[in-house]
């Protein structure tokens, strides 16, 4: 996998952060991972404002994963405004959550997320659903083409 | 001599008169002359016949006896004059005298005959007078007299006859009768009268007589045949005629009027008589006296069960039991007393349907003198009438004892019934309320839903369980529910509105607590809802990061840690993870309390084969011979109803882990009226006698090391089951299998 693919990952909890990347790790997922830890930094993120006002803003990651839970905005806040954008509207945007709420799949997937995936506990399962998800979205998956500044 | 001798034997006085030389001196008188006149023999002969003359007449005689003399006849004497004889008393008397000469020695002498006409004189004056009397009556008659001869003159008629023929009596006289009346010899009448004339025969007859100028009158003719032709008496009965023919006419009008009276009697009696008969009460008629029926009518007979012709003549004391053929009478002579109405508002009377209940007025009728002459009665059935007196008497009692208020209204709202529990809801007394407008007991805001009502009611429509709030008379507020409904009659006409209401304060009060508390409980819910949401989802959190963490000390550091260490590591790692299942499992059983049963089509056989793919799927190393009874449909729901299968299912799988054979059933039975649904495996089984603590929380009956679980997931079926109105129950045998029946909709569920 390139190194070009930036992936963006929205979580609040560290330990699930330093596990997830570790995940990613093991699965020999090699891409830029960017981690934000709130809504509003992910927004100021993908919008390159705030503390990522220097960010090129023509260079969107090619996958998001979203934890539902964070402070400030949360999960299902952020996905709804960067699909109303123009910019962000095609992210690719993977739920990665302990929840299997009902109803928060049904927003997920109302809001316009591609993929929903559950955090299991058992972090040998937790690292082969990593694995699975960056073969399949990173590799695989063909993103729409983002508009970007020469 | 025989002169002598004959003229002694003639009847009348005989004189005889000598001529010469004595000439007129008398020469012998018979007896009858000497009587007659008065003078002795003696006295007369040798007298001068003078003397036997009134004194005026002597000095002429002399010239008349000359004369005769000089011309002896046989003639009478004196033609055309009155003689009269005088005796010797001087009386006169009127003569009739006849001469006769007869030659003697003497010279001729002359024998008078001399007759009294005073006898004659008399009679025929009397018969003189008689006739005129005669012919005055005749003249006088109102009938007309006529006297016909035979070549039909008129020899007499009376001024009647004339004035009957409308003709002039003196024009009459002497003509014949077709002289007067021309054509009459045409008639009838003329056949008539000449049929007596010729025959001599006398009838009585009626004719119709053309008068000349044409006008016609009726006559009645007796007619007698006379010596001198016909004699006719006749009336003038025109008038009588007339009189006849419009007293006839009358007669028939009469007879007309007679008939067509007797025919309106007629048609009055039969129509009385329909009347009667037609009278759906039973009329019956009896005699004053005696008391037997004289008449029965038709509704009595269907009454009573018997014919008019079996009762008629009899009484009372005939059909029915004594004692109450006894009322009766007594009851008949009691009205025939005072000759007033008897009303007997309620008399039982047993007759062939039963007993029957009867209105019954008895009526006297009396004669002319005043005197009772009949007893009429009138019975009317009103059994039907006292039986619905008495439903509706009943009905009354439950109007009355009901505790719901029951109000009827008018069409113009005033109240017409007001019951007990009215007053009691309402606080006012029905002498309050009855006849008057409602008293507005709308609360202030609620005035609409009053009119809005009635006019709902007046359109025929039924209100049902409307609730308004209303004021009490003392002015207390309450909640009151109401079914309104419109009073038809029996033509199907709205003559009002009926209302049955009942205070649901209390029932309100209670709801309205209710709906509170339920409205707290699902806070409450949505509450609990997010609460373990979040709580789950933080609890989890840790768990991975110990998981987690544990795994990459594991991996990362496995050199650095003895085969202890490791173990240890992974003790952590998989209490982290039950305690996940926990959380999940227990977040399922809170879910399944908590959430909406919907209600729909499931079919568990899918459910079940979905279930068996997961675990499949899951570990597809497993061999598993699964037995699904297709087309298993029940109603509930599908989410819940999936938890219940996927933990059965699971479980079979789970227990039947160290077989190799390991099977797995899924069926139902029929028992009783429900289906019985059951999950089967050949697995581990359980003991029995612990049966009753398999579905509870955290309950389990096998050792974590030989197969593990929470303990969490019975629990979840019980509950769900129960929700489904269903039970759940299980039968096993150690290492010999279970099997877990449930049922869902329950009937006849025993508690």
């Amino acid at each position: 996998m390139s190194n070009d693919k930036i992936i963006l990952l929205v979580e609040d909890n560290p330990k699930d952060e330093a596990l997830t990347l570790r995940a990613l790790n093991k699965a020999n997922v090699l891409n830029q991972v960017v981690v934000v830890h709130d809504g509003v930094e992910a927004l100021d993120y993908l919008f390159a404002r705030g503390d990522h006002v220097n960010r090129d803003p023509a260079v969107m990651p090619e996958l998001i994963l979203l934890d539902l839970k964070l402070p400030k905005i949360d999960g299902l806040e952020v996905l709804k405004t960067l699909r109303l954008d123009e910019r962000t509207k095609l992210l690719p945007v993977v739920i990665l959550t302990s929840s299997v709420e009902e109803q928060d799949l049904v927003r997920g997937y109302s809001l316009g997320a591609n993929s929903y995936v559950r955090k299991p506990v058992d972090f040998v399962q937790f690292s082969e659903a990593v694995r699975q998800l960056g073969l399949y979205w990173l590799v695989l998956n063909e993103t729409a083409p983002v508009n970007r500044k020469p | 001599m025989l002169l002598d001798a004959i003229l002694e034997a003639a009847p009348d006085a005989m004189i005889v008169v000598d001529s010469a030389g004595n000439a007129g001196r008398i020469q012998s008188a018979n007896g009858h002359a000497v009587n007659l006149f008065g003078y002795t023999r003696d006295e007369l002969i040798g007298q001068p016949i003078e003397i036997l003359l009134p004194e005026r007449y002597r000095a002429r005689h002399p010239s008349y006896r000359n004369g005769y003399f000089s011309d002896p006849k046989t003639r009478p004497m004196g033609a055309g004059f009155e003689l009269l004889g005088r005796r010797k008393d001087g009386t006169e008397f009127p003569a009739e005298i006849s001469l006769a000469p007869t030659p003697s020695a003497e010279g001729v002498r002359v024998i008078a005959a001399v007759r009294d006409l005073t006898e004659r004189k008399r009679v025929a004056a009397i018969v003189q007078a008689s006739e005129r009397r005669y012919h005055n009556l005749l003249d006088n008659m109102l009938e007309a007299v006529q006297i016909l001869g035979f070549d039909w003159r008129y020899l007499y008629l009376n001024d009647a006859a004339a004035r009957n023929g409308h003709q002039v009596k003196e024009e009459m006289l002497g003509r014949t009768v077709m002289e007067r009346y021309p054509g009459f010899e045409t008639t009838e009448m003329f056949a008539s009268l000449r049929q007596c004339m010729e025959q001599r025969t006398a009838r009585t007859t009626e004719f119709a007589f053309m008068y000349p100028d044409a006008t016609q009158g009726w006559f009645e003719f007796s007619i007698q045949p006379v010596p001198e032709g016909l004699f006719i008496l006749s009336l003038d009965i025109t008038a009588r005629k007339r009189v006849d023919q419009e007293l006839r006419a009358l007669n028939v009008e009469l007879e007309q009027r007679v008939q067509a009276r007797t025919a309106q009697l007629e048609e009055t009696n039969q129509f009385l008589s329909a009347i009667i008969e037609n009278i759906p009460d039973m009329v019956f008629v009896k005699d004053a006296q005696q008391l037997a029926f004289v008449r029965f009518n038709k509704a009595g007979e269907a009454l009573l069960g018997v014919t008019r012709e079996t009762l008629l003549g009899k009484s009372d004391y005939d059909f029915f039991p004594t004692a109450q053929a006894e009322f009766f009478q007594a009851k008949d002579r009691e009205t025939l007393r005072s000759k007033a109405v008897l009303e007997i508002l309620e008399e039982p009377l047993e007759t062939k349907h039963g007993r029957r209940w009867l209105h019954t007025k008895k009526i006297p009728i009396l004669g002319a003198d005043g005197a009772a002459q009949f007893l009429l009665g009138i019975s009317a059935d009103i059994t039907e009438r006292k039986q619905a007196d008495e439903a509706r008497a009943r009905l009354v009692a439950i109007v009355e004892s009901s505790e719901d208020a029951i109000i009827g209204r008018d069409l113009d709202g005033l109240v017409t019934s007001w019951n007990k529990g009215a007053e009691r809801i309402f606080g006012y007394s029905a002498e309050e309320v009855v006849g008057k407008i409602m008293p507005s007991q709308i609360v202030a805001g609620h005035e609409t839903e009053s009119g809005l009502l009635m006019q709902r009611i007046q359109k025929g429509e039924r209100i049902d369980q409307l609730a308004t709030l209303r004021r009490r008379r003392d002015g207390q507020e309450i909640y009151v529910s109401s079914n309104v409904s419109p009073i038809l009659d029996s033509a199907g006409r709205l003559i009002g509105s009926a209302s049955i209401s009942r205070d649901i304060t209390e029932t309100k009060r209670n709801q309205d607590a209710l709906a509170r508390a339920k409205d707290a409980a699902e806070a409450a819910n949505r509450e609990l809802e997010s609460f373990s949401y979040s709580v789950a989802h933080d609890l989890r959190a840790p768990l991975r990061s110990i998981d987690g963490f544990s795994q990459a000390l594991l991996e990362d550091y496995a050199e650095k840690l003895d085969t202890e260490g490791q173990q240890y590591l992974s003790f952590v790692r998989e209490s982290a993870q039950h305690m996940a299942r926990l959380i999940d499992d227990l977040l399922a059983l809170a879910r399944v309390a908590r959430s909406e049963l919907h209600r729909e089509a499931v079919d568990l056989s899918r459910l079940v084969r979905a279930a068996i793919t997961r675990l499949e799927r899951a570990q597809p190393e497993r061999s598993v011979d699964v037995m699904i009874e297709e087309g298993l449909t029940c109603e509930g729901d599908p989410r819940l109803l999936a938890v219940v299968l996927d933990n059965l299912l699971g479980n079979a799988w789970k227990f039947t882990g160290k077989r190799e054979d390991a099977r797995i059933e899924f069926g139902a039975t029929r028992k009783d009226r429900n289906t019985v649904y059951f999950v089967r495996d050949n697995g581990a089984g359980f003991d029995m006698a612990f049966a009753n603590k398999l579905f509870g929380v955290f309950q389990r009956l096998h050792a974590a090391a030989d197969f593990e679980g929470t303990g969490v997931g019975l629990a979840t079926v019980q509950r769900v089951v129960s929700r489904h109105e269903g039970r759940v129950w299980a039968e096993g045998a150690v290492n010999r299998g279970a099997t877990f029946f449930f049922t869902l909709h329950e009937q006849d569920r025993v508690a």
